[in-house]
């Protein structure tokens, strides 16, 4: 039987830490949760049982440009002519500094990642370094085991959806396979390896004509931002990441009431393969942070459909289990109300359900100042529990 | 030399041929259609295949296919089907299937530009294989009651064997551009960690030297603009006015070039600026300032207030001033010893 296939997700706005991806409100333990909703798991199976998991962290390359900013004004004199500025720069990134958790959560991630191609550079290619570091680290393990490589499959959230957007494009479009005389210079590899690294080049023989040895068996763009966010035409990127290209099926998953999907949703082309390409609306109200990702997963129209990808008939989740997450998904419970507001009262339910439709439908721009403003009255009033 | 000799030669030699060819030949794995799992077909097992292939003899280790000969191999399989179902060829999804492997082996398509997956899309309920963007794709309705014949199923099971062949070809794409994204990704993040920090209006100004192809490497050069920093002024004219004076810089525009950026990994550059100082007595200066690494140093021109001689003011930036300063002992104990040596000579 082949090894388990590899699933990576990919982060949003916000501070994550090292292990995000294992928090008790993050995505394994949703889906650890969701495994026990289907008989074809055996009692007590997680989901890294039967898949390999892999966190991306990006917002790190964040954080250390707010702390070299703030090194920077905090060594400037002040006091002396015409030096009133400096202070009131020294004011604010003190203050970004030392609040990084409201300062990224109130869109300073958004205004980094679109706003400086030098950071989004990074963020690309730290993303696809994480992606191909894995995958090839797989790839030679089955050819030492004679066992099938892993398939892959990548679910982004919110503003990792622009950020994954961003990273495939690069990754399959890049010239990577014409920097191999920079790369013998200038990497530092053993004598070994650079032998093996230039017999590879020999072997392929055809850099232009090469092309990338990735084919994601499916893509989840969760609350997705990317038609919004992304720094290229989605006419350039579409082509690329269709399924029947760069992918095999995609997926893009958004929340009637979430406010980040709302602003310049994202459209599945209309000539894409519908039978690979879908749209899932999902409308349950389990708790008030309908944007989590967790919240999300959790809806067995996704994880239906994610279990089908990482796993399908040959990792054991059958046709009777899958049919089974898509009538799930149609009941009451994951229509609308559930989880931990079904035992709520009405009138607090109410509550939370118009402060929610409020947030979804105010709004002055349709752009990203939109979406920050969005984010701003979500993480208020949601997040942060103001009425 | 006896038979016995000779057939122990040959058979170390077969067994030195079987050491030198270590790579692992695939384990047999058919795929499962509308769940139902396909049996091992002999005619299709790895164990015959690898030699009718020629496999062993072409790979390198740790598995890896040279690209010319993927078309032999390709054409090799081709002829099997062939052999196996002659009877079959002319079925529609026989020509599809036998077509995209005559495109790979003539060179008009590659093999990695084909699916060779055996997908199970459980949403409609059918399994898709060798999905092409021209072709379509050969598919197994699962809502349909009967066992497809057997030439659809070594079609699927040819498709798993092709996978693993396109896992051999992967081999060496996989390496370099894992090896090349690695290298990229490390040089973005040295210049932002290690390089001389950008204020944000610099960063967006040096984005024009970044290419939109992130393969590419990123800049060697940076330019300065409306850079502020602070460190110390000393007029060098007035020996009474000499003293040390905390100062505002600003360099309007300046240029910083890395040294040897991939060897130093972005820790090394050297700089040129245009100047302008704010010191608290001096009022503002104009100069120009030279930097090598954090450590900078420029000379400024104030204007005198009273209508004398305009004041040259020597800038030291903050870092060279630390360095100066935490050098200062030892600068006094040599000159300390300097100055005994000459009393001495007197």
């Amino acid at each position: 039987m082949a090894d388990k296939n590899l699933l990576f997700f990919i982060h949003g706005i916000g501070q994550q830490r090292d292990g995000w991806i294992d928090a008790d409100d993050g995505p394994v333990k949703a889906l650890d949760k969701a495994m026990g909703l289907y008989e074809c798991f055996p009692a007590g199976t997680k989901l890294r049982d039967v898949v390999d998991v892999v966190e991306v962290r990006y917002d790190d390359i964040f954080d250390d440009q707010i702390q070299r900013w703030t090194d920077q004004v905090k060594g400037l004199p002040v006091g002396g002519p015409g030096t009133d500025w400096v202070a009131k720069l020294q004011e604010f990134w003190t203050r970004a500094n030392t609040d990084k958790k409201t300062f990224t959560d109130f869109g300073g991630d958004i205004i980094l990642y679109r706003g400086f191609d030098l950071l989004a550079r990074s963020v690309r290619l730290r993303v696809n370094k994480i992606l191909l570091a894995e995958i090839y680290k797989r790839h030679l393990d089955s050819l030492a085991s004679g066992k099938r490589a892993p398939e892959v499959t990548v679910v982004a959230h919110s503003m990792g959806t622009a950020v994954t957007y961003d990273s495939l494009f690069s990754l399959f479009t890049g010239s990577w396979f014409a920097q191999g005389d920079e790369v013998l210079a200038q990497a530092k590899m053993t004598d070994e390896q650079k032998a093996l690294f230039a017999q590879a080049l020999k072997d392929i023989e055809s850099p232009a004509g090469t092309s990338v040895p990735v084919r994601l068996n499916a893509l989840f763009m969760v609350a997705n931002t990317s038609r919004l966010l992304s720094r290229w035409d989605a006419a350039q990127v579409n082509p690329i990441l269709k399924p029947g290209a760069a992918t095999r099926s995609f997926y893009n998953v958004n929340h009637a009431l979430d406010p980040v999907g709302r602003v310049q949703p994202f459209q599945i082309p209309s000539d894409w393969n519908k039978s690979r390409a879908r749209n899932i609306a999902v409308t349950h109200l389990h708790q008030e942070n309908i944007h989590a990702l967790s919240h999300y997963l959790a809806n067995p129209a996704v994880h239906g459909r994610l279990f089908s990808a990482v796993l399908g008939e040959e990792g054991g989740f059958t046709q009777v289990c899958f049919d089974r997450a898509l009538e799930l998904a149609d009941t009451p419970e994951w229509k609308a109300l559930g989880g931990t507001l079904a035992t709520q009262a009405q009138g607090e339910i109410d509550k939370v359900r118009k402060k929610l439709e409020e947030i979804a439908a105010a709004l002055d721009q349709e752009d990203l100042f939109g979406l920050i403003e969005r984010l701003d009255e979500f993480n208020r009033r949601v997040i942060g529990g103001a009425a | 030399m006896s038979a016995a000799l000779r057939w122990t030669l040959l058979l170390w030699v077969f067994v030195a041929t079987q050491a030198v060819a270590a790579v692992t030949m695939p384990a047999d794995e058919p795929p499962t259609i509308c769940g139902r799992k396909l049996d091992v077909a002999a005619e299709l097992s790895w164990r015959q295949l690898w030699p009718e292939l020629g496999l062993q003899r072409v790979l390198r280790e740790p598995g890896s296919l040279p690209a010319p000969e993927v078309p032999r191999v390709v054409q090799g399989v081709a002829k099997k089907f062939r052999f196996l179902h002659p009877d079959a060829v002319g079925q529609p999804d026989s020509l599809v299937f036998l077509q995209v492997l005559d495109d790979i082996a003539q060179g008009r398509r590659t093999l990695q530009s084909v699916d060779w997956g055996v997908v199970a899309n459980q949403e409609e309920r059918r399994v898709d294989i060798l999905e092409t963007e021209k072709e379509g794709a050969i598919r197994f309705d699962c809502k349909a009651a009967q066992t497809p014949p057997m030439y659809r199923e070594d079609i699927a099971r040819l498709a798993r064997v092709l996978e693993k062949i396109q896992n051999f070809a992967n081999t060496a794409p996989l390496m370099v551009i894992n090896a090349t994204v690695a290298l990229r990704e490390k040089q973005a993040t040295d210049l932002l960690r290690n390089g001389l920090t950008m204020t944000p209006w610099e960063m967006k100004l040096n984005e024009r030297f970044l290419s939109d192809d992130d393969a590419r490497s990123g800049f060697n050069r940076q330019i300065i603009f409306l850079r502020p920093s602070a460190g110390t002024e000393m007029n060098t004219r007035s020996r009474a006015a000499a003293d040390l004076q905390g100062s505002l810089a600003i360099e309007p525009i300046g240029m910083v070039w890395y040294l040897d950026p991939e060897k130093n990994d972005y820790r090394e550059w050297v700089g040129v600026s245009a100047l302008v100082t704010s010191s608290t007595d001096g009022g503002l200066g104009y100069g120009a300032l030279v930097r090598y690494g954090n450590f900078a140093a420029g000379l400024a021109l104030h204007k005198a207030e009273n209508g004398g001689r305009d004041d040259v003011y020597l800038f030291l930036g903050v870092d060279l001033m630390n360095l100066l300063d935490s050098k200062r002992s030892d600068l006094e104990a040599f000159v300390e010893k300097y100055r005994g040596r000459v009393r001495q000579l007197k």
